[in-house]
C-alpha cells in the first residue's frame, strides 16, 4: 500500500477544557448509582420479607381462580402471610401455600377459619378470622380447607331466581291465565255497569241483574214508606195515638187528684176517729159512771167505721179506673213493642 | 420531473435495493454494538487516558444534567400522582393508588423519559464528533488505527450515555418512590409498612429481571444506535440527500418502542 494512497490522517483538534475533579466525579456518580441500585434491591427484598423468619401454611380450596403468587392473607384487614405457591394435589384441589411471618403467627390460632372472597371489582382476598384468641397457635405446615364467598359465582343462582320469577309474572300476565281472566271478568262487569247506567234504574239494575228486579226493590222501597206515613198519621197525627196518649194522661192526672181529694178526706176521718178513740178513753175512764152514754157513744162509733168503709170502696174505685187507665195507655203506646220492619 | 423521481421510487429493484441497505445498517448497529461491549469489558479499555475520557464523557452526560432531569423527573412524577391518586380516590380503588403509582411511574414512565431525554440531550449529537474519525464502513475488517479510533473516542461514550441512561432512572424512579409514598401517606410514619409491601408486591423477581432488562436495552439502545447511524452516515459518501432529523433517530425511536412494546407484552400479556 502506497503511502500517498493512505488516508489523511486528521489534525488533531484541539483538546477540550479540563474539569476538575472529573475522575472523582465519575467515581462518585459511579458508586452513588450502584449504591443506590443495591438499596433498592435490598428493599425490594426485604419488602418481600426474603429476610423474614416464617412458618408455612397450606390452604386447600376447591379452586384457586384468582388466587396469584405473591398476594396478601390478612387478619383484620392487615397482611400477615403472602402466597408463595399455588399447586394442585393428588385429589385435584388447589393447595395454596402461605409463608406466614414468625412475628404474625400468633393470630393464627387451631380454630381459625380461612376464606376466599372475590367481589365483582377488584382481586381476590384471603382473609383469617380467629374468633378465640386463647386457642393454641396453629402449628407450622397445618392445613385448613378455605371457606369460598364468590360474588360472581352468587350471579348464576340470582339469574335463576330472576328466570324463575320472569316465568311467573309471564305465566299470570298471560292470555289464559287467572289473572287475565279476573280482569276480564271485571271488564265485563265494569262494561254491564256503563250499559247499565243508561238504563231506567241506572247502576241499580245492572248490580241486582236486571230492571225487573231493581223494580221490586223500588216498589218495596214505596211500599215501605207508605206504611211509614200512615204509621205517622196514626201516631203522630191529628187524633192519633199520641193524640188519645196526651188526653189519655190527662184524664189521669184528674183521677189522681180526685185520689188526692179522696185521700184527704180518710186522712180527716182516721183524724177524726183518733180523737173519738181519745174520747172514748176518756169516756171508758168514766164508763162505770155513764153507761147509758156508752151505747151512744158505740152507736157514734159504729156509724164512724161504716163511713170508713166507704170511704175505702171510693179509693178502691179509683186505683181501679188508674189501673184499667195505665192499661190502655199501655196497649195504645207503639213504641214499648217489638215493632220492627224488614226490607225485602 | 418530480413525477418521474417520485415513480422511480416505487420501483421494485430501488426498493430491494433499500431493505438491503435498511437491513444491511441494522446488521451495522448490532456488529457495531457488539464491538463496543466487547471492548467496553476488555482491560485495554481501562486504562489511564481512556478512564479520564470516560470520566469526562461521564461528567458531561450525567453530572450535568443529572440535577436537571430530576427535578423535571420530579415534577412530572408529581403532577401523575396527584391524577392517579386523585382518580383511583373517585372510584373508589384507594387500595389500588399506590401500586398504580408505582406501576406507572417506576416501571413504565420514568425508563422511557430518561432514555428520551438523554438521546436529545446527547446521544444526538454525536454525529459531528464521528465524523471526522473517519472509521471504515464494514466495522468486520478493522485495521489497528480504526480499532483504536474506536476505543478511545467512541467506547467511552457508549459507556457513558448508556451508564447515563441508567443512573437517571435510578434516581428518578427513586425519588418517584418517596413522592409516591408522600403523595399517598404525607408525612407520616406509619404507611411504611404497608408502602414496602405494595413495592414488594410490584417487584415480585419476574418483574424486577424485566424491569432490569428494559433499562438495559434501552441504555444499550441510546449508547450505540446514533453512534452507528453516525458511522454510516459519515461513510457513505455516494448520498448526498440533506438529513431530515440526526441519523439514527428514527431508528432508535423504532427500538425503544419496540423494547417497550415488549416489555408489556412479556408483562401483563
Amino acid at each position: 500500500m502506497n503511502p500517498e494512497d493512505a488516508p489523511a490522517k486528521p489534525s488533531p483538534a484541539p483538546g477540550p477544557a479540563p474539569i476538575a475533579h472529573v475522575e472523582f466525579k465519575a467515581m462518585l456518580l459511579l458508586a452513588f448509582t450502584a449504591l443506590l441500585v443495591c438499596a433498592f434491591l435490598a428493599y425490594v427484598m426485604v419488602a418481600r420479607g426474603v429476610f423474614e423468619r416464617t412458618q408455612q401454611l397450606v390452604l386447600v380450596a376447591d379452586d384457586s381462580e384468582g388466587v396469584q403468587v405473591g398476594m396478601d392473607l390478612t387478619f383484620s384487614g392487615f397482611p400477615i402471610g403472602r402466597v408463595r405457591r399455588i399447586e394442585l394435589d393428588e385429589l385435584g384441589k388447589a393447595r395454596i401455600l402461605v409463608d406466614v411471618p414468625a412475628k404474625d403467627a400468633h393470630w393464627l390460632r387451631t380454630s381459625s377459619i380461612f376464606t376466599s372472597e372475590k367481589g365483582l371489582v377488584g382481586e381476590t382476598r384471603l382473609r383469617a378470622f380467629s374468633g378465640v384468641l386463647t386457642d393454641p397457635p396453629l402449628p407450622p405446615d397445618a392445613v385448613r380447607t378455605v371457606l369460598r364467598g364468590d360474588t360472581s359465582s352468587e350471579i348464576p343462582r340470582l339469574v335463576a331466581s330472576v328466570r324463575s320469577l320472569l316465568d311467573n309474572l309471564e305465566r299470570i300476565t298471560s292470555t289464559d291465565s287467572s289473572l287475565n281472566a279476573s280482569l276480564g271478568n271485571m271488564q265485563a262487569i265494569t262494561g254491564s255497569l256503563g250499559k247499565g247506567m243508561v238504563g231506567p234504574y241506572g247502576v241499580m239494575g245492572a248490580i241486582l241483574g236486571g230492571d225487573a228486579n231493581a223494580k221490586k226493590v223500588i216498589n218495596a222501597l214505596d211500599t215501605t214508606n207508605a206504611l211509614l206515613a200512615k204509621a205517622d198519621q196514626r201516631l203522630f197525627g191529628d187524633k192519633g195515638v199520641m193524640d188519645e196518649t196526651q188526653a189519655s194522661v190527662a184524664q189521669l192526672t184528674a183521677l189522681l187528684q180526685d185520689a188526692r181529694g179522696s185521700l184527704k178526706k180518710v186522712d180527716a176521718l182516721l183524724a177524726e176517729a183518733q180523737g173519738v178513740a181519745v174520747e172514748v178513753k176518756g169516756v171508758a175512764v168514766q164508763a162505770q159512771g155513764a153507761a147509758s152514754e156508752a151505747k151512744g157513744v158505740a152507736s157514734n162509733l159504729r156509724l164512724a167505721t161504716a163511713d170508713l168503709g166507704l170511704l175505702r170502696g171510693e179509693v178502691d174505685a179509683s186505683l181501679r179506673k188508674i189501673n184499667s187507665m195505665v192499661d190502655e195507655i199501655n196497649r195504645k203506646w207503639p213504641f214499648a213493642r217489638d215493632r220492627e220492619i224488614k226490607l225485602p | 420531473m418530480r413525477q418521474t423521481s417520485s415513480l422511480r421510487h416505487f420501483e421494485p429493484g430501488r426498493l430491494g435495493s433499500r431493505l438491503a441497505q435498511w437491513a444491511a445498517s441494522w446488521r451495522r448497529v448490532f456488529v457495531f454494538g457488539a464491538l463496543a461491549l466487547v471492548m467496553a469489558l476488555s482491560a485495554s479499555t481501562w486504562d489511564r487516558a481512556n478512564r479520564q475520557t470516560i470520566a469526562r464523557q461521564i461528567h458531561v452526560t450525567t453530572w450535568q444534567i443529572l440535577p436537571w432531569f430530576t427535578l423535571m423527573s420530579a415534577l412530572i412524577c408529581m403532577v401523575l400522582i396527584r391524577i392517579l391518586l386523585v382518580t383511583a380516590l373517585s372510584y373508589g380503588l384507594s387500595n389500588f393508588a399506590l401500586e398504580m403509582v408505582v406501576r406507572v411511574l417506576v416501571l413504565e414512565v420514568i425508563p422511557l423519559v430518561a432514555a428520551l431525554y438523554v438521546t436529545l440531550r446527547s446521544a444526538l449529537a454525536v454525529s459531528p464528533a464521528v465524523a471526522g474519525l473517519h472509521i471504515p464502513r464494514d466495522l468486520g475488517y478493522l485495521g489497528g488505527a480504526d480499532t483504536d479510533r474506536i476505543r478511545d473516542d467512541l467506547v467511552p461514550r457508549v459507556i457513558s450515555y448508556a451508564f447515563s441512561v441508567l443512573t437517571m432512572v435510578v434516581v428518578s424512579g427513586a425519588v418517584a418512590l418517596v413522592l409516591s409514598y408522600l403523595g399517598v401517606y404525607g408525612f407520616s410514619r406509619w404507611g411504611l409498612d404497608y408502602f414496602a409491601r405494595t413495592v414488594g408486591q410490584v417487584f415480585d423477581p419476574a418483574i424486577t429481571i424485566g424491569f432490569g432488562l428494559k433499562v438495559l436495552f434501552f441504555s444499550l439502545a441510546v449508547a450505540v444506535i446514533p453512534i452507528a447511524a453516525s458511522l454510516d452516515e459519515a461513510s457513505d459518501d455516494d448520498d448526498d440527500a440533506p438529513q431530515a432529523v440526526q441519523p439514527g433517530t428514527l431508528r432508535l425511536f423504532l427500538a425503544l418502542i419496540v423494547i417497550e412494546g415488549l416489555s408489556l407484552s412479556v408483562r401483563y400479556i
